[in-house]
């Protein structure tokens, strides 16, 4: 029948349905989680700390003795303990009586150097102030003889003419009267002549200007070129800046140069003096008296102004040789508004301290300067010395080749030799210039007086005129006769001051004879701890009660500059040290009680304080800690364990580690169970919540309160991956 | 000849208008054999509101079971919502005989006094809305406690009067020469009622529990009122929870709830067009 | 004899009594009392009733909705009943056919009226293809016909049947008799038909009633809780009340409602008893 099968189909539909219901629930049991869960726990948070580490002594002893000793005997071994005053080991007596044989021969040998020096130097110092002496008598003596030519020039000239006033005088007087005028011709002639005078000392002066700048011109190029030679390896082998370069100047050639300058700078007084006495009595008093070459720098009082230009001049010229890299040369070149003449007033007061001590110059040479113009001349030096290398590529070409020494090269030296007569260019000009026009001044005089002495001689009778025009005639010799007699004095003073100058010159510094007293006095000592060593009869004892740690000779060959023997001072007790990592670091500290247990457990100390707990220096990972162990309880180099338990206070909130899970972001979470109604009924499923930890070790983590109550269920374990919401099935 | 014609025309309109009415049947059918992505591509403009308008094939284009497996392998969900339903549907149908046979026969073969009254109460309960009796329902199972059980919606369901109405109009149409026959033999009320009543009016009561299946079994208003744990709710709560994201469950989960209320109307057709028919015979 | 009937009634009347009768007349007391606390009010919630908007409107849906699906239902039933009665062959099939709404569970066709209705939905497309402009279903006064509509899908083969029964009953010789006077069909329908069916009417209109309650599962699932105001029903706005928790209200709603009610029947009662 149809409704008996309509009636079976529903039947078995209701029987299908069954079957897909458990079907589907045993489907979906698969997909549930299976978790074993616990609640929070109140407990502390225990820090284990535990490390191994070795037994070492507080103190070591090292035990040294006397090198190249040969060792006869060794008394104690690795490991072994000594008492205070034990024998160690022992060196041969036979050998060390030799050393100090030969070391007394030694000693006797550096005493008799020592004495050789001594005289050696008196010689040598009576020799260079015979040579001085010599100099400074030879100078005196050529100025002195051309100050006599000189003023015997000068009587001669005077001599024509009061005879030529004279016979003017006895002409005017025999035709008086005859002319008005006679008394003012005479004053006319006298006024011409004076002025010739005038023109021809001018002429005499610039010429002595000229010849001394030229010397100067030439000493500058030489101490340039030297400079050049010696002060670049210096400099590029040192590569330093300026400043520096000057510092590592060889003293000695500053000095010398300084000297010369000196010199030359008295020279400059001497023949100034001369130029400025107009009255020839006057230039041989003024040259006797500038006998003392030292003081005359200093004392020539009106000729200072004069002087310190130059001096300046000279200084600059040390300065810009010395340094030849300087940016002051590059200035004093570029002309950039570096007007030296313009500083010469606040320069002044410093130039004694500036000449005697050459090293300073430049510093205050700088400073003066940028005190007196706000130009700061270190400062810019400083900042140009950079760019330095373009003025001074005449020395260093490039900085990378400053490594190696160089030597200037001919082409080198004649560019700086060209840079410095280029300096000076301006100025040999200036004098060159003042000495012809100082000439053209005298020869305008010159004439003037002819003319008008013939004029004068025109008016007068033939006679008288013959008489008058070799009276003049002789004038204008002895004149003549006086000039080359002033020049040749200047000459002479210049020839002779160098050869003072050069005589003046420092011997080099010998300390020869110091060092000798020096390694005889080290000799002495050594002597002595030899004979220390004899006294003992080559042993050597242990100086405090220890352990021997470790021994570095060796029976029969010769001990080395390094130490015999390392020895624990046990006297000064033990300690435990070991590293332990940055994690244990944190949980242990000085003052913690520790327990130490030997390797094998067998001994076992407890409480005992952490002494220290330090950085190792080189890794930040590793700390060491110590602990002072007390006598006779461990030995040394043994192995021991340490065991420290760090407790927390008690968290009310502690969860197993396993429960702790991190979320995407870093932040800890745990897994709680909750229970929920689905359709299925009540279920329980996962719920994230976000939790703050407040300490952890290897088990178990301290949480925040709030988030987790006392009484909530947290998955510690679960046989599939749990999720935020994933079904749960506590079992 | 005419006639014929006549009635055969009438066949048009009429197939016509019982294609329509069958249409969403199929529909919800046809829905089932498709996929999510299928559905998806034919109902993406009521889903997500594209533009272009939804259509719909006759046949799906890749018939497959799969949402079907899915529901009935991975979801066990559906399950609890389908026996909970079937729960209900059968307690009411059997809370409904027990109470209403006896009351339906009471009122059908007895005269008493107010059984009018009765009846126009029983008419009047009949036709109320579940809307108007929910407070007065809801007021009493919170008294007795038993909201959010299956009770709250079986107790009120099985003391529902329309059944009664409907066996009472098929008791009615007993003859009274069999009671009478009966009562001569010597038969109590009890006999008569279960040796004749029951027999006689069997249809009447099938029909009724066809109708009563069928109305608690598409039940919403009351579960929705009265049940608020999930694990209790019937299917026809669960439906509406699917959400247009899952329309392939969607389906698949009609189509489950259509069959077995499909299968026992196809069975008892015959009944329920009689019970169905006894109501509108005269008193 | 009355003792036992009123025993064989007494079981489930007791059930009747003690699930609705009771608790309903605890309802009519609450219909006169605050909701929060329980004060005497008199027939203030009855003012509060029918001076809401909401229950105005939905009352007028409901009111509407009745007058215009029953007799729809009815007559169309009717007429398909007695071209179905006329059908020789394929009338148990259509009769099925035309049956299966009443047994389909509204959840499982909530998806498809969702999908017809549906502004992009089916029905629209068909529309459009047929160059009619697309009609807002759920959205506009049109919802009242989706609800017209999904009733009359759900009830016309459950009247049909009614309406068969009550043809069934109608003696064919009557009908024999009248053709042999020379009756036209049109003739024999109103002058046998009609009159013979009329006590089936008032069960008929009274089942159609019943039912016109049940479409608001149809209208909650497809369209919630405040679906467009063309078709909120009282049925909405007491769940709605019920959800509120606005037991005052819903008390004197249930009342009037049941008031109603009772007067309908008695009233179809009446006019049927008088034929």
């Amino acid at each position: 029948m149809k409704n008996g099968k309509l009636v079976r189909i529903t039947a078995m539909f209701f029987v299908l349905m069954l079957c897909f219901t458990i079907l589907s629930r045993a489907a979906d049991q698969l997909s549930v989680a299976a978790v074993t869960t616990e609640r929070p726990q109140n407990r502390m948070i225990e820090h284990a700390v535990r490390t191994s580490g070795k037994i070492v002594q507080n103190q070591e002893l090292a035990v040294t003795t006397l090198p190249d000793q040969r060792v006869t005997a060794i008394y104690v071994r690795e490991g072994q303990r000594v008492a205070k005053g034990d024998l160690l080991f022992e060196v041969d007596t036979t050998l060390l009586e030799e050393q100090i044989l030969n070391q007394e021969q030694e000693m006797e040998k550096q005493e008799l150097m020592v004495k050789d020096a001594k005289s050696q130097k008196e010689v040598s110092a009576a020799q260079k102030a015979n040579s001085q002496a010599q100099a400074a008598e030879q100078y005196s003596l050529s100025t002195k003889q051309a100050g006599v030519q000189l003023s015997r020039a000068k009587q001669q000239l005077e001599q024509a003419k009061k005879k030529l006033k004279k016979f003017r005088k006895s002409a005017k007087s025999g035709k008086s009267g005859n002319s008005g005028g006679g008394e003012g011709d005479s004053d006319v002639e006298e006024a011409l002549l004076q002025a010739l005078q005038d023109k021809t000392d001018a002429y005499v002066a610039a010429q002595g200007e000229l010849r001394a700048l030229e010397w100067e011109i030439e000493n500058a190029v030489y101490t340039a070129k030297q400079n050049a030679i010696n002060g670049t390896a210096t400099l590029t082998a040192q590569g330093r800046t300026f400043t520096g370069a000057a510092d590592t100047d060889d003293t000695r050639d500053t000095e010398s140069v300084a000297m010369m300058t000196k010199v030359e700078d008295e020279v400059k007084n001497t023949w100034l003096a001369v130029n400025e006495e107009k009255e020839v009595e006057n230039t041989c008093l003024a040259v006797g008296e500038e006998e003392d070459v030292e003081d005359t720098c200093l004392t020539v009082g009106a000729g200072e102004a004069e002087i310190v230009p130059e001096a300046i001049d000279a200084s600059e010229s040390v300065l810009v040789d010395e340094t030849a890299v300087d940016p002051v040369s590059a200035f004093a070149e570029g002309g950039s508004g570096f007007d030296l003449d313009i500083e010469i007033e606040d320069v002044t007061g410093q130039l004694p301290s500036s000449q005697e001590s050459g090293n300073d110059e430049e510093s205050n040479f700088g400073a003066e300067i940028g005190d007196g113009s706000d130009y700061t001349l270190n400062s810019d030096m400083g900042s140009t010395s950079g760019s330095a290398e373009n003025d001074g590529d005449m020395i260093i070409d490039d900085p990378v080749n400053q490594t190696e020494p160089q030597t200037p090269k001919a082409a080198e030296l004649a560019q700086i030799e060209q840079t410095v007569r280029a300096n000076y260019s301006q100025k040999l000009a200036a004098a060159q210039k003042k000495v012809s026009d100082a000439q053209a001044g005298k020869e305008t005089a010159e004439a003037a007086l002819v003319k008008y002495q013939q004029a004068q001689l025109a008016a007068n009778d033939s006679l008288n005129t013959q008489t008058a025009q070799q009276l003049a005639s002789d004038v204008q010799t002895a004149q003549q006769a006086y000039e080359d007699a002033a020049l040749a004095a200047n000459e002479a003073a210049v020839v002779s001051g160098r050869a003072v100058a050069i005589a003046n010159i420092a011997d080099p510094s010998n300390s020869s004879d110091r060092m000798n007293e020096i390694s005889y006095e080290q000799m002495e000592l050594t002597l002595e701890k030899l004979e220390g060593l004899k006294k003992t009869k080559g042993k050597v004892c242990a100086e405090a009660d220890g352990l021997i740690t470790k021994i570095n000779i060796m029976t029969g060959e010769k001990t080395l500059d390094t130490t015999a023997l390392l020895m624990a001072d046990l006297s000064k007790g033990y300690r435990f040290t070991a590293d332990i990592t940055k994690e244990q670091q944190k949980y242990i500290g000085t003052g913690d009680l520790v327990r130490l247990t030997s390797g094998d457990g067998k001994q076992k100390l407890e409480d005992l304080p952490v002494e220290s707990v330090s950085a190792d220096e080189n890794s930040e990972e590793i700390y060491h800690v110590t602990v002072q162990v007390p006598e006779d309880s461990f030995e040394i180099g043994r192995n021991v364990n340490l065991d420290f338990v760090r407790k927390s206070e008690t968290y009310p909130v502690t969860v197993p580690l396993s429960a702790l899970h991190l979320d995407e972001k870093q932040q800890p979470y745990v897994l709680v169970v909750e229970e929920y109604n689905s359709i299925m009924g009540t279920e329980q499923r996962a719920r994230k919540v976000s939790v703050t930890v407040l300490e952890q070790n290897e088990s178990y983590a301290a949480l925040a309160e709030g988030a987790i109550g006392s009484e909530t269920e947290i998955i510690v374990q679960s046989d599939k991956a749990v999720d935020n919401g994933s079904r749960v099935r506590v079992g | 000849m005419a006639k014929k014609f006549v009635r055969e025309i009438a066949y048009l309109p009429l197939i016509l208008l019982a294609g329509i009415i069958c249409f969403p049947v199929l529909f919800a059918a046809t829905g089932v054999f498709m996929q999510q992505w299928e559905l998806e591509d034919y109902l993406a403009p009521v889903l997500t509101g594209t533009e272009g308008m939804a259509s719909w094939p006759l046949l799906p284009h890749a018939p497959t079971l799969r949402s079907l497996v899915e529901l009935l392998l991975d979801s066990p969900q559906f399950f609890v919502m389908f026996w909970n339903s079937l729960k209900i549907s059968l307690c009411i149908l059997v809370g409904q005989t027990v109470f209403g046979v006896p009351a339906a026969w009471g009122l059908a073969r007895f005269e008493f006094p107010g059984k009018q009254a009765v009846l126009l109460l029983y008419i009047v309960l009949m036709l109320m809305p579940f809307q108007v009796l929910m407070l007065p329902q809801y007021l009493v199972l919170d008294r007795f406690r038993l909201l959010d059980t299956h009770a709250a919606v079986i107790l009120p369901a099985v003391f529902s009067t329309f059944p009664v109405f409907i066996m009472y109009r098929f008791f009615c149409g007993i003859p009274e020469a069999i009671l009478e026959a009966a009562r001569i033999d010597g038969a109590g009320h009890l006999q008569i009622f279960f040796r004749i009543g029951i027999p006689l009016g069997a249809a009447g009561i099938v029909s009724s529990g066809i109708l009563g299946f069928l109305e608690s079994w598409n039940m919403i208003e009351q579960p929705m009122t009265f049940l608020k744990t999930k694990s209790l709710w019937p299917l026809s709560l669960f439906l509406p929870e699917i959400g247009l994201a899952e329309v392939g469950l969607g389906f698949a989960a009609a189509f489950m709830m259509l069959v077995p209320a499909l299968l026992l109307f196809l069975s008892g057709q015959e009944y329920l067009e009689q019970g169905i028919a006894a109501a509108a015979l005269k008193e | 004899m009355e003792f036992a009937g009123v025993l064989f009634l007494l079981p489930g009347f007791a059930g009747v009594v003690c699930f609705t009768l009771l608790p309903f007349a605890e309802v009519v007391r609450r219909s006169f009392q605050s909701a929060v606390t329980a004060k005497w009010v008199g027939w203030t919630n009855y003012v509060t009733v029918f001076t809401n908007t909401a229950f105005r409107m939905a009352a007028m849906n409901t009111l509407r909705f009745t007058g215009v699906c029953i007799p729809l239902l009815v007559a169309l039933s009717l007429v398909l009943a007695v071209v179905l009665q006329k059908l020789h062959t394929g009338k148990n099939l259509l009769k099925s056919m035309l049956l299966i709404p009443v047994a389909v569970p509204a959840a499982s066709v909530v998806l498809v009226w969702k999908v017809l209705f549906h502004s992009n939905g089916l029905l629209n497309g068909l529309l459009l293809k047929l160059g009619v402009q697309k009609i807002g279903w759920m959205t506009s006064g049109a919802a009242f016909s989706v609800l017209v509509v999904s009733y009359l899908w759900k009830n016309l083969g459950y009247d049909m049947i009614l309406w068969l029964a009550g043809l069934a009953g109608i003696p064919e010789d009557i009908y024999e008799a009248a053709r042999v006077d020379g009756a036209s069909e049109w003739k024999c329908f109103t002058r046998i038909t009609i009159p013979n069916l009329l006590p089936s009417l008032y069960t008929i209109t009274v089942l159609s009633f019943l039912n016109s309650f049940k479409v608001f599962r149809e209208a909650w699932l497809v369209a919630g809780d405040y679906p467009h105001q063309s078709m909120y029903l009282l049925q909405h706005l007491y769940n709605n009340w019920f959800r509120e928790l606005s037991f005052d209200k819903i008390s004197a709603a249930a009342v009037v409602n049941a008031i109603v009610v009772l007067a309908l029947i008695l009233v179809l009662r009446r006019s049927w008893e008088r034929e």
